[in-house]
This record gives C-alpha cells, structure tokens and sequence, in this order.
C-alpha cells in the first residue's frame, strides 16, 4: 500500500496539471516500481506470460515493437496491476503520446477485380443501351413520316407532276380510247409554239384528274376515294348505265360483285381479277 | 420506393441483442440504450382476459423473482438465442420506439444485429424475423466474435491473427480474426447465467439453502472470481432454508465461489485451448505474441484474465469497458455499413 502512495506522489510529481507523462517518463516508473518490488524483467516476463523484449520495450517506451495500441494499453495495464500502481496516468500518456487510436480498417481492402467469365453487369447494360437508342430512332423517324405527311398532303405533290404529265400524255397515244385526240393535241405542243393556250392548261386539269368510266354487266356497288380521302362515288350501278367519275388519282376503288364488273381508267380496261377476294375488289389506281 | 425518404427519419440502429443485456447503438450517436432482457407480462383477469406487457428493461428485472401470480417477469433470450419468439419482438419493438423521439413517423430503420457464431440456421432466421417484426426495413447479421474483435479495437483486416474471447450472457464465443474475417470460431453455451446457476447449486448442496438468481449474480459480481487470489472476501447473504423452510443469513466466502464456478469455468478454459489447437501455426504465432483479448460482461469476473493465462501461458488482456465492446463493434460496421461485404454473416 505504501508502494502505491510513493507511485501516486512520483506521478503527481512528474505530472503538471497541462502536460502528461512521457512514454520514457511511464517507462522510468515501471522500471522503478518494478525494482522496488525486487522483480527482474524475466520475472515480470514469465509472470505475464510476455517475450522479455516486450517488457523492456514497454520499459523503455518503444511501442513501435509492440502489436499495436489495443494491446499496449492491455499490457501496460496488466503491468500496472502486477506492480500494483494506478494504471490511468500511465494510459492517459500512452493515449496522448502513443501511437494513434483512431481505429486501423475494419474490413480487408479489396481490388474489388471480378474473375472473367462473370461480368454480365456491364453487358446489360449496353444492351439495354443500344435498345433505346434503337427505340429512340425508329419512334423518331415514325414521327417525322407522319408529320411530313400532314405537312404536305393538302398540296400538290410536287415530285408527283412531273412524273405523271408523259404519264398521261403517253398512255392515251398508246390506246386509241377516248382522251385520244386530246392526247395528240398535247405531244405536238412542245414541237409547234404557235399551240393555242388553252391546250397547254388542259393537260395540267388532265394531270391532276383521272377519269374513271364503269359499265357494269351485272348491278353492283361501288365507292370510289380520291387521293385526299374524299369519296367521290358510293352507290349502286344499275346494269346496263355507264357512270364517269373523275378525281384526284390515286384512286381508291371498292367494287362488289366484282365479276360483273368493267373498269376504264384513262381510257384502259383494268382487269380486276387479281384484286377480287371473295367477289369483292379494293383496289388502287393511280 | 420510399427508401431514401426512410432513411431521413429512421436512424440506422446496431443491436446486441444479448441473453442478458440488449445494447443498442443508433449511427452518428453511439449507444443510447443498455438494459436487461427482461420482460414482465400481466395476465389480467376480469372482463378483459389478456396478456399486457407490464414492464421492459430495468423496471421489469427489478420484478425477476418478486412478481405476484398474475405477473410473471421473463428473459426472451436463452443461451444467446430466442427462447420466447413473440416476446423477443415485442420487447425489441419497445426498445426502438424508445430510443426514437419522433411520433409522427413510424421507426423504420435498417437494423445490424449480433448473432452467436455457433447458432444454426433456424435460430437466426428467428432472430431476422423477429428484428423484421419489431418493424426493420433491412436486417443484417453480424457474428458475435467479429463483432467484439471490432469494438476492442483489434487489427482485423490486418494480415494477422486476433483472437477474442467474449464471455456473455448465455454464451462464450471464441473467435480467431484475421484479414477481416473468422478463421475458426467456437461457441460454447456457458456465461454468466450458467455461473449464476452454479453459484446457486453450490449453494443448496453445502449450505442447504435456496438463494435467487438475482443474488447468485450479486456473489458473481462483489466475490466472485476465477483464480485464488492473495485475498479472501466474505459477504453475507439471505436465502430459504431448505430444511426450516425460514429466511436465515448466513456468510460465504470467495474460496467457494471460486469452487461453485470450477465447471463453467473449465468449460471455458476447454472452448479456449481447443480454438488454439484448431488454429493454424502462422496465427497461433501472432496470437503467442499479443495475446487474447477478453470482452464481454463474463471478462469483469474477478482474475478469469489471469486464469486464462495460466492454462494457456499466452498473455491475455482485458478489452476497455468490455461490457460494450460488442455493441460498439457492429455500431461501427454500422457506421461503415455501405462499404463493408466481408465481416457479416450469411444466414
């Protein structure tokens, strides 16, 4: 007990209120507890079941040779408790002056490489990549037909005159139906500049309407729709009339009892046998 | 898909869930809770016939051993696992709601809870259901042992080996650490109620008399020890005897504590040496050098440190306040929960 109180008083004196031990200060004082008692650093060793070169380590304020602040607070204590003196000053100083506290890793550092053959994260999602962007284009081209289709269909369609004017022109030469003469007032007009103006408007009227003449053989329905959807025709024809309709081709066509039916577009006979399903045709014609 | 907002008013909660003692430590705060695992229910008579529970914690312990006939004080947990499965969610339950100021949102945190290295499945399936029932949206599970090694600040990701011995409540678990994961671990079903128990025993054998459990744990705790000591200490008890059927006092001393523990604490002393035999030789030469660490409330028995020493000859240390240690380790694997994969368990 009278050990104990000197220990307190050396501490005390070793001590300012602002500043702790040492380490070769708390070192000093197991040393010094340690011969008082008459022990000897195998002694202490073998008590404490520690390698001799760690008591002196501790004795000599190396921590560095000892495993690490965990265990030099447990050493120092069970030390301090073998000496029988107050262990705080002595962890209070190991605390300040020792190695750092702040806890080492908790779990092991990993270069987190995955093994070949099971990296299937990344390829999905390129997949999934390449999906939409697929799904973006397809909805975008979907939008620009349908809109470039709103855009111009009250007009004309510009690329659709040119081709059609010798279409026109050259069908009826070919067939001497009805527009015959027509078209021979229209082939020379290139040719002959003298041509009178209304020739070359008729033309233009010719391009943009197609004549239609139907002479059933037997009655049945037709409905005839032209290019802007609007219907030009939707009744019976008796057997025996003719009607004539003309409008903006193409022409949409739906024709029941189909058998008996003859079809003139611009002065030909369509056949009408490949578009009729069920003694119904629905065709068109442009 | 309320996650993210969930983890704005729910803390994410470490809990040692012990056979006598539940810790837990909320993130960012520390540990905020300590108490018994005890429970005491009220069977109410009458119109209304239910079971309330009366009391958790303190309050329900200090009734251990006192309660009426309608009232009975339980402990939840045996030998570290669920021993009453509704009553375990119940008091966990209590315990969150406790430590959770908020009212207006219901505490729905993601939970890490200790589980004893050598429980088997089903039992840790009862403990996660039991966790998921007192209302946590995710629950991972942390061995005991890895869990200690953490709070007693050892290297364990270190390419060395640590070994922990964590005496609780109802088990010891001996564990090698080393490179953030367990080597070998053993878990033996002793602990500070099997030495209440053979306190009690030694008692009714040499003294005939009957003492309770809670003043087998106050010799535990005020004479008990492990190794003879320099100097002997006597208290003076009061129990039943057996034979006049009266309250008598009488004094005991702690030379016959030490041998009322003799069998527990072999059993121990046996889980200890044959960790070490089943250690490979490059850590049994780490652990030669630094020793093991002692945690757990079993380490505040009087000189099992140096009974430990003395059967094994390796230097064994206590751990700082050893009665947290786990609950401090896994409040930090909490802490670095979202980077951690390797230190939890599987079920």
């Amino acid at each position: 007990m009278t050990q104990q109180s000197d220990h307190t008083e050396k501490i005390a004196q070793l001590t300012t209120p602002a500043s702790t031990l040492s380490l070769q200060a708390v070192g000093h004082l197991l040393v010094e507890a340690r011969e008082n008692m008459g022990l000897s650093v195998d002694e202490v060793a073998s008590r404490l079941r520690l390698m001799p070169r760690q008591v002196q380590a501790l004795e000599s304020g190396n921590v560095d040779a000892l495993p690490g602040p965990a265990f030099v607070r447990g050493f120092l204590r069970n030390y301090a408790k073998l000496l029988q003196i107050d262990v705080e000053p002595l962890l209070e100083a190991c605390r300040v002056h020792g190695p750092e506290l702040s806890p080492g890793q908790i779990s092991l550092h990993s270069e987190n490489i995955l093994i070949a053959g099971r990296e299937r994260k990344g390829w999905t999602i390129y997949l999934a990549a390449i999906v939409i962007v697929i799904l973006a284009l397809v909805a975008w081209f979907a939008y620009m037909d349908f809109a470039s289709e709103k855009s111009t269909s009250p007009q004309p369609d510009p690329a659709t005159i040119p081709h059609e004017l010798p279409d026109t022109a050259v069908a009826p030469q070919s067939l001497d139906v009805l527009p015959a003469p027509l078209a021979e007032g229209v082939l020379p007009a290139p040719a002959v500049p003298a041509a009178p103006q209304g020739a070359v408007a008729e033309p233009a009227v010719a391009a943009n309407t197609a004549k239609l003449v139907l002479t059933p053989t037997q009655t049945s329905w037709v409905s005839v729709t032209d290019r802007d959807g609007k219907e030009l025709f939707n009744r019976n024809v008796l057997t025996g009339s003719s009607e004539t309709i003309s409008g903006t081709p193409p022409l949409k066509l739906v024709i029941g009892n189909a058998a008996g039916m003859q079809l003139t577009f611009n002065g030909s006979t369509v056949d009408l046998a490949p578009h009729i399903r069920g003694n119904v045709a629905r065709l068109t014609l442009e | 898909m309320f996650g993210f907002l969930n983890s704005y008013f729910s803390n994410d909660l470490a809990i040692d869930l012990g056979t006598a003692n539940t810790l837990i430590y909320v993130r960012g705060k520390g540990i905020v809770l300590d108490e018994p695992s005890v429970v005491a229910i009220r069977h109410e008579g009458g119109p209304t016939v239910k079971k309330t529970i009366l009391a958790v914690g303190i309050e329900a312990k200090r009734m251990l051993g006192r309660a009426p006939g309608n009232i009975s004080a339980i402990r939840p947990m045996k030998d570290g696992v669920i021993a009453d499965f509704t009553i375990t969610e119940q008091m966990l339950k209590y315990f969150i709601r406790k430590i959770h100021e908020s009212r207006l949102f219901s505490p729905n945190p993601r939970i890490i809870i200790c589980v004893p290295v050598g429980s088997t499945q089903v039992e840790r399936r009862a403990i996660r259901e039991s966790a998921i029932g007192a209302g946590a949206r995710q629950v991972y599970l942390i061995e005991e042992p890895m869990a200690a090694a953490i709070g007693a600040d050892l290297p364990v990701a270190d390419a060395t080996g640590s070994m922990v011995v964590d005496v609780g409540g109802g088990t010891t678990e001996v564990g090698v650490i080393s490179l953030g994961g367990i080597v070998y671990a053993k878990s033996e079903r002793v602990g500070g109620d099997k030495f209440d128990q053979a306190i009690i025993d030694y008692i009714r054998r040499n003294y005939g008399m009957q003492i309770s459990e809670p003043t087998a744990e106050l010799i535990k705790k005020k004479i008990g020890s492990a190794f003879p000591g320099s100097e002997v200490l006597e208290l003076e008890i009061t129990g039943r005897n057996l034979a006049e059927g009266l309250p008598r006092k009488f004094t005991i001393s702690s030379n016959e504590i030490l041998e009322a523990l003799t069998e527990p604490l072999n059993a121990i002393v046996g889980a200890v040496k044959s960790a070490l035999e089943q250690t490979p030789p490059e850590l049994g030469a780490d652990i030669a050098e630094k020793g093991m660490v002692l945690t757990g409330g079993g380490a505040l028995l009087r000189d099992l440190d140096r009974l430990l020493m003395e059967e094994t000859g390796l230097p064994v240390i206590v751990a700082e306040d050893p009665l947290t240690c786990v609950a401090r380790g896994s409040g930090r694997a909490l802490e670095e929960m979202d980077k951690l994969g390797n230190v939890f368990a599987n079920e």
